[in-house]
């Protein structure tokens, strides 16, 4: 994996250093928060394909989320199918839900995107909720634990789920990278630059915004079917909400969108603090947490649009691949 | 078929609330080009506002309407001068997510000061209603409508008799024809967004008497708000009236008749059927988005 070809040195490192670390601090509380920063960095990632790089603000990202997780919940309770195969199902039904959603609203312009997302994600939230025979409704679904079981991906401890979520993680991060370098990603690009002018010269805006679509939910899913084979529980509140649309694009905005590293380092500030928060500051006053980041998420987008993983970049004077230019 | 008068009955009253909130969205579209996603919880901080005064003052929360309207037209104003104004000539996403790092901000300072707790006003009428021809109306949601039907007639006179409404209205069509005819749009966007802003409080403050406060209640109703504008066409101030009474008797409707737990779906439902068929909103002709 080549992020940076003059540099490569730093992200190898990294990589080394997460596949190492569980072996040497072996942190139950700790290993738990790392696997949160990684499958939110998935999302965050996910985010990132049509939020940042396509330019079209989701503010429902959650439904991707629960399409995955309640794949393979469903798939595992009703069919015995092994988390594997019930992640697969979760993609391919979040890329149709946003092919279909996509086609409907992409081609318009203006806000109507980002509110459909909104009532998109409302809309599956209240089918959930209704159809309470299958998915449980506002109590949700518990996968039972029996010990190990390899099939139904059930560890007796948490260090093979970390680095399913490490390996779930590099795929995101990968995937964003792929795209930002395809053609697909310069469709973007001139697309969110100016839209009449990528039009002329011939891009199909409607056929590379439904794509990023595509690709962002089947990112999102995957970290959702990850979340219930790790937790084995799902209920549609924590899920498929507003409230964890809105965390998901935090993430991305605050860490910084069209960035190789913007998402995780979102993730790493956003996940941390989060639990912090919730242990520390939930009792006494709830919302706290939010407040902290809606306060900076609004100086964010006001002084530092690029997010704070620019903020790095300019004092490391160089973090990406896309400074090769800059560099030489 | 009483119950039937009744359902359509419900649905129109709650209907003026969408109207008058949704009446804000549009404006704030119209004239700033900024879709406000923190106009639901601009109806939240009203709502509070009202509950506030009306306890602190022993007052009823109708009578603060005016007080309330200033409050928010003042706030409103703050609020575009220091913050929405420095987005005005970004891109589209940066507005977006300024008013939703705004929502989420107003959502949880409400959440940090008052919890979660859901709050409601006792009002000596909350209980008694008017029957007229077999069909029950609530006084205070009777008042609510009331309140907002003043406020839209209000709103129209201003809009189209004053110096200042037909400047707001010459900006919301050609900004750029509009500044060189000597308006100052900086001035006006601070007015429709200030305007807008009160709308969505004193929608909020109608509700009081009936609804229950807490954080997130705007949540939903900025959503309507949306859905509302959407299919009264994007910037239409009389598109949105007509189609708040709609979308209320939509939701109405499918409550009564279809599942309670599924009113919301038939909103969205109707959202989406609208994006598909007719984007640029119900009663517009051939303008295109």
């Amino acid at each position: 994996m080549t992020f940076s070809k003059n540099k490569p040195l730093i992200p190898l490192l990294l990589l080394a250093l997460a596949i190492v670390m569980p072996l040497i601090f072996k942190h139950p509380y700790l290993m738990r928060v790392v696997i949160m920063i990684f499958y939110f960095g998935v999302t965050a990632y996910g985010w990132d394909v049509i939020g940042g790089y396509a330019g079209q603000v989701s503010v429902g990202q959650g439904m991707f989320f629960a399409v995955g997780a309640y794949s393979v919940a469903l798939g595992y309770l009703v069919s015995n199918l092994t988390p594997v195969v019930g992640a697969l199902i979760g993609v391919i039904i979040a890329m149709l839900l946003a092919l279909g959603i996509g086609s409907v609203v992409l081609r318009l312009r203006g806000p109507y995107f980002t509110l459909s997302t909104i009532a998109a994600c409302e809309v599956v939230r209240i089918l959930l909720l209704h159809f309470k025979e299958a998915t449980g409704g506002p109590e949700g679904l518990v996968i039972p634990y029996n010990g190990y079981n390899l099939y139904a991906l059930h560890f007796a401890n948490d260090l093979p789920y970390y680095y399913i979520a490490l390996g779930l993680l590099l795929v995101a991060m990968y995937t964003c990278y792929r795209v930002s370098r395809s053609k697909l990603g310069y469709q973007l690009a001139a697309i969110r630059n100016d839209e009449d002018a990528a039009k002329s010269v011939g891009i199909n805006l409607m056929k590379s915004k439904v794509k990023a679509f595509m690709i962002s939910a089947a990112i999102t899913s995957l970290a959702g079917a990850f979340y219930v084979t790790y937790d084995h529980y799902i209920d549609p509140f924590s899920t498929c909400s507003n409230e964890m649309s809105v965390k998901i694009l935090l993430i991305a905005v605050l860490g910084g969108r069209r960035s190789l590293w913007g998402p995780l380092i979102g993730s790493l500030l956003i996940i941390p603090l989060m639990e912090l928060t919730n242990a520390y500051l939930a009792s006494v006053r709830p919302g706290a947490a939010m407040l902290i980041y809606a306060m900076v998420l609004v100086a964010v987008v006001l002084y530092a649009p690029d997010g704070i993983a620019s903020v790095f970049k300019s004092a490391g004077k160089e973090q990406k691949g896309d400074d090769k230019l800059a560099a030489n | 078929m009483g119950t039937f008068f009744q359902t359509i009955t419900n649905g129109i009253l709650i209907g003026g609330v969408y109207a008058v909130v949704a009446t804000g969205l549009t404006l704030i579209f119209g004239v700033l080009n900024v879709a406000n996603f923190a106009q639901g919880e601009f109806m939240m901080l009203g709502m509070y506002v009202t509950l506030f005064l009306s306890r602190g003052l022993g007052v009823d929360p109708y009578l603060l309407t005016f007080l309330v309207a200033v409050i928010f037209i003042a706030f409103g104003y703050l609020v575009e001068k220091f913050l929405i104004h420095q987005t005005l000539s970004k891109p589209h996403e940066t507005q977006m997510l300024l008013t939703l790092g705004l929502a989420i901000f107003f959502r949880s300072l409400m959440m940090v000061i008052c919890g979660p707790n859901y709050q409601s006003l006792a009002v000596p009428y909350r209980l008694k209603s008017l029957l007229i021809g077999g069909v029950l109306l609530s006084y205070p949601r009777l008042l609510s409508f009331l309140v907002a039907v003043v406020l839209i007639i209000l709103l129209w006179l201003f809009l189209n008799y004053t110096e200042l409404g037909r400047a707001i209205r010459a900006s919301s069509q050609n900004s750029k024809a509009a500044t060189l005819m000597g308006i100052n749009s900086n001035w006006m966007y601070g007015i429709a967004f200030s305007i807008g802003i009160m709308l969505a409080a004193v929608g909020g403050l109608t509700l009081v008497p009936f609804y229950y406060v807490f954080p997130d209640v705007g949540v939903y109703f900025g959503l309507i708000a949306f859905v509302v504008v959407v299919l009264g066409g994007l910037g239409d101030v009389l598109g949105a009236i007509v189609s708040a009474l709609l979308i209320g008797i939509i939701e109405s409707v499918t409550a009564q008749y279809v599942a309670l737990d599924l009113s919301h779906l038939g909103v969205f439902l109707v959202f989406i059927l609208v994006l598909v068929f007719r984007p640029q909103g119900l009663l517009r002709g051939r303008r295109s988005s």
